[in-house]
């Protein structure tokens, strides 16, 4: 049944789009390719710039991430995203609730392969 | 103990449950078809499960209360929904008829606007907002071509110079003024008969009088203009200001590329690729100029901004 659950691990992998950006931008401040290269090395995420740009947009319009060009050392200027307070909040928050969620079903899940 | 039926409920019950799942429907009517019905069954089955047969009123009530506003949980499925710009979500969400996308709902014109221009988004064929088929994603052409950043602008146009938009106004005015001018200048040594249509190999094959081949031209071009130039005069959106000035470049292209055939033909100039390198050309490229120019302008500006900000610090 590839149908059924392609659908549900693409509704997982919408679900965490969100929390995988926002931890790039915890990290430090990345320009917009940097960010879709750097998903796009996690192939499991399936993530593609289709993807993240328009999401980038959302995540700035909600004031949880803020963007602004700086000089780039090589090339022309980049527009550099970061997280703002209410961004960092956020991810916390997302991220008690993942690690409480995925340790509850790692338990659930153990001895099945 | 659960429901098999809203029947089931008395008949109060039945008519309040009925009446949240109108609402979740009439919030949803903006969605696409899949989606509203999916939705619409999963909250079917939570309130079949959640409640028992012979439910009062108040007891429906708490349950209804619990699921929240209708509006307010539509708008929480459609935002989930927005988020997936796949190509297969954006395929679910496309009607379709005989394979081709449709839309006949009356679009609003930022709708428009942000299909012709939405360089966020990599496909270059996006459904039709009103009609069958698909539009072009400028915005799409410009970031393959390198032209521009999929996120170089925070909203398209919203920091592009005043003088941008006068500039780019420019360019349908003067393949209007093309069209005008050069029938104006030749009308006293033009055939009767004018070339209004051309087949395949490149040849005329259907001719009108002189006012008949020049009127429609100049009326598409000249209304088109006068819309753009009325959309500046009232400082409309930019997105839409921007997409009406493409668009009458586009229709002044059209027209000054059918006119400047007009005028080979009648000067024995004939040939297979004319036709459409003419019209391709004055299509494509003069929508694809005025949107790229309003959008790397509009970007240099978020630059200086950004910069002379920083260096201030």
């Amino acid at each position: 049944m590839p149908s059924a659950s392609d659908s549900w691990v693409s509704q997982i992998r919408k679900g965490v789009v969100e929390m995988a950006v926002l931890s790039l931008l915890a990290e430090r401040e990345r320009y917009g390719s940097e960010i879709v290269e750097t998903l796009k090395s996690h192939p499991e995420l399936a993530i593609t710039g289709g993807t993240v740009y328009p999401l980038m947009a959302r995540l700035k319009k909600s004031g949880v991430i803020d963007s602004s060009w700086r000089e780039s050392p090589v090339g022309p200027p980049r527009k550099y995203y970061r997280l703002t307070a209410t961004g960092r909040a956020q991810l916390s928050e997302m991220a008690s609730a993942w690690h409480g969620v995925s340790k509850t079903i790692d338990g659930l899940l153990k001895g099945i392969d | 103990m659960s429901l098999t039926d809203f029947n089931q409920l008395p008949a109060e019950s039945a008519a309040a449950v009925a009446a949240y799942l109108d609402a979740v429907r009439e919030a949803l009517s903006d969605a696409a078809p899949a989606l509203a019905g999916e939705t619409v069954e999963d909250v079917t089955t939570h309130l079949l499960e959640a409640l028992e047969p012979g439910d009062g009123i108040n007891v429906v009530r708490a349950v209804l209360a619990e699921l929240g506003d209708p509006a307010d949980y539509a708008e929480a499925v459609d935002a989930s929904a927005a988020i997936d710009e796949t190509p297969a979500a954006i395929d679910a969400r496309t009607k379709r008829v005989l394979g081709l996308p449709y839309e006949f709902r009356v679009p609003t014109a930022e709708r428009v606007a942000s299909r012709w221009w939405d360089p966020s988004n990599p496909h270059v064929f996006v459904p039709r907002v009103f009609g069958i088929g698909w539009d072009l994603n400028f915005g799409a052409l410009a970031v393959r071509f390198g032209w521009i950043e999929p996120d170089a602008e925070d909203e398209p146009f919203a920091s592009t110079p005043e003088s941008a938009f006068m500039a780019c106004l420019m360019l349908p005015v003067a393949l209007f003024a093309f069209v005008v001018i050069s029938y104006a200048v030749t009308v006293a040594s033009l055939p009767t008969r004018l070339p209004v249509h051309w087949n395949l190999a490149g040849h005329a094959d259907n001719w009108a009088s002189a006012e008949w081949a020049f009127m429609p031209l100049a009326l598409f071009a000249g209304l088109s203009t006068l819309w753009a130039a009325y959309s500046t005069v009232r400082d409309r959106p930019r997105l839409l200001r921007g997409a009406v000035t493409g668009f009458a470049a586009f229709l002044s292209g059209i027209s000054a590329a059918v006119w400047a055939l007009t005028l080979f033909t009648v000067a024995g100039v004939e040939s297979v690729w004319l036709p459409p390198a003419l019209i391709l050309t004055s299509a494509f490229v003069a929508p694809l100029l005025v949107l790229t120019v309003l959008a790397r302008t509009g970007r240099r500006a978020e630059i200086e901004r950004d910069l002379r900000g920083a260096r201030q610090q």
